[in-house]
């Protein structure tokens, strides 16, 4: 009995022992086992995110040369046979009509002419040989020119002039953001006052929208862009999905804002 | 003299360790459903820690004119007891707000422990000595729902991160503490009873229990700080 009581504290020094071995061992297998899991949720996130990013990108290749076929269409077909008509138009002697053959002709003029620059400028909207000749800057000025003509709104730019980096993959991607931006501005905010001002910081670039009217808050933005009518809002995020940029809708009574910042690599 | 100063600094580990995560519950004021049953265990473990060793204190030195035939009133056995049975509660209660999939099992088991404490004090053993069965049953039960919980875990396709999730720390802390535990309590009263050699390894062996309760406490008290900064 003596003898079993000497091997008592042994015995039990080694069972508490090896219960904290196992103990201990059976952590850290647990957390190995959850930072394996860890690891693989991430490569499936990114793996995900890569491939909707792909989807956007093909998505938005696929609606850009839609775009130029369209426009190339409208302006070598239709701005063709417009411009055909036009000349067999003023072929017509108008001094042998009467006073009233004279109006119509004269009115039908008009039309036409009005006609071929609408014709022109969608084609142009639509695919903007300017953006590839004179770069950003440039194709934003005379956009809001030509899509504030006639109207009561007035425009201000204030654009970076030391953004010379050409790369047509974000300046088509920040000019269609732009166009997006101001058609709703016009469409929805009412505004009668737009200012662009652009600087080129470090490594991106920062756009931002100044405007009076109904503005739109960041939330706002968050919750119209996943309704189906708010298509315009889901193609500027997928946009700026592709660029890794950010948007930031800010809200106020007489200046709301929006300020894009978008990442630019200066060697491509 | 310095090993004695680290002597008494280790006895008395049952109640400072506990102020380690109350200290980090005051200073950082962490807010979550599982946080007010660690809180209340701790409150709870610290009174009753207090009581614990101060017994223990005035039933080894003679003090403020306590006799040595009055020493034996300073028995501290029935708050282990106690406090054996509100950390059940209360862990009970912390595994009840991690999810439902302890629901049901976090209302049956503390009602069977209370009625098996009943049945054990009333008819079979004194609530004034330190009981192994109970013990050793809240040890082993509290093991149950770790594992239970570390099962959920490792078979629950979302990746759950310590530093994300604190809960973990505390499971992690309260693994090892009722693993180990559940050996010492359950033989515990075996080696205090059985010889003068034995009980004198007995009293060493708290030690462990004293090791394993600091490092419970550290493991809380990181799940509290994690918690602080969780969004």
């Amino acid at each position: 009995m003596n003898e079993q009581g000497n091997d008592i504290p042994i015995i039990f020094t080694a069972i508490i022992a090896f219960v904290l071995l196992l103990a201990i061992s059976f952590l850290v297998i647990t957390f190995l086992n959850q930072r394996r899991k860890w690891q693989l949720h991430n490569e499936m996130g990114k793996l995900k995110e890569q491939q909707q990013n792909q989807l956007i990108e093909a998505a938005v290749r696929s609606e850009e040369s839609e775009r130029h076929r369209i426009a190339e269409t409208l302006h070598d077909e239709v701005g063709a046979i417009l411009s055909s008509v036009r000349l067999h138009f003023s072929n017509i002697n108008a001094l042998q009509l009467d006073d009233k053959g004279k109006k119509l002709h004269e009115k039908s003029k008009e039309l036409l002419d009005d006609g071929i620059q609408k014709v022109r400028t969608i084609s142009h909207n639509l695919h903007s040989t300017l953006l590839k000749e004179f770069g950003l800057n440039e194709a934003i000025r005379n956009f809001l020119t030509k899509t504030v003509q006639g109207t009561l709104v007035t425009v201000e730019t204030h654009l970076d002039n030391n953004y010379l980096i050409e790369n047509p993959e974000t300046d088509l991607g920040v000019y269609r953001i732009i166009q997006e931006l101001i058609n709703n501005i016009l469409k929805h905010a009412h505004a009668n006052f737009i200012n662009i001002e652009s600087v080129l910081k470090k490594d991106e670039l920062e756009l931002v929208l100044h405007f009076n009217g109904n503005g739109l808050s960041q939330e706002e933005f968050e919750e119209l862009r996943f309704r189906p009518e708010g298509l315009g809002l889901k193609n500027i995020q997928n946009r700026m999905i592709l660029l890794k940029g950010k948007i930031f809708f800010e809200k106020n009574k007489k200046d709301n804002r929006i300020i894009l910042t978008i990442p630019v690599n200066p060697q491509s | 003299m310095l090993l004695n100063i680290f002597r008494t600094f280790f006895d008395w580990s049952e109640v400072w360790a506990l102020l380690i995560p109350l200290a980090i519950l005051i200073i950082y004021k962490p807010k979550g459903s599982w946080i007010t049953a660690i809180k209340w265990y701790l409150i709870t473990a610290l009174i009753l820690g207090i009581i614990i060793d101060f017994y223990w204190y005035v039933n080894k030195e003679f003090w403020f004119g306590v006799t040595k035939e009055k020493k034996n009133y300073w028995d501290n056995n029935k708050f282990y007891n106690l406090q054996s049975i509100f950390r059940l509660l209360f862990f009970s209660w912390f595994f009840a707000v991690q999810s439902n999939y302890f629901k049901r099992i976090t209302r049956v088991v503390p009602i069977l422990f209370l009625s098996f404490a009943i049945i054990l004090f009333v008819f079979f053993k004194s609530f004034t000595i330190l009981s192994s069965h109970l013990m050793a049953t809240e040890a082993g039960l509290l093991l149950i729902y770790c594992l239970l919980y570390t099962y959920r875990v490792i078979t629950d396709d979302k990746p759950l991160f310590s530093t994300n999730h604190p809960p973990h720390w505390v499971v992690g802390g309260l693994t090892l503490y009722t693993a180990v535990n559940f050996f010492i309590f359950l033989f515990y009263n075996y080696l205090m009873y059985h010889s003068q050699r034995l009980k004198d390894y007995a009293v060493g062996v708290w030690d462990v229990h004293n090791a394993l309760l600091i490092i419970l406490c550290i493991s809380i008290a990181i799940a509290f700080y994690y918690e602080r900064t969780r969004k």
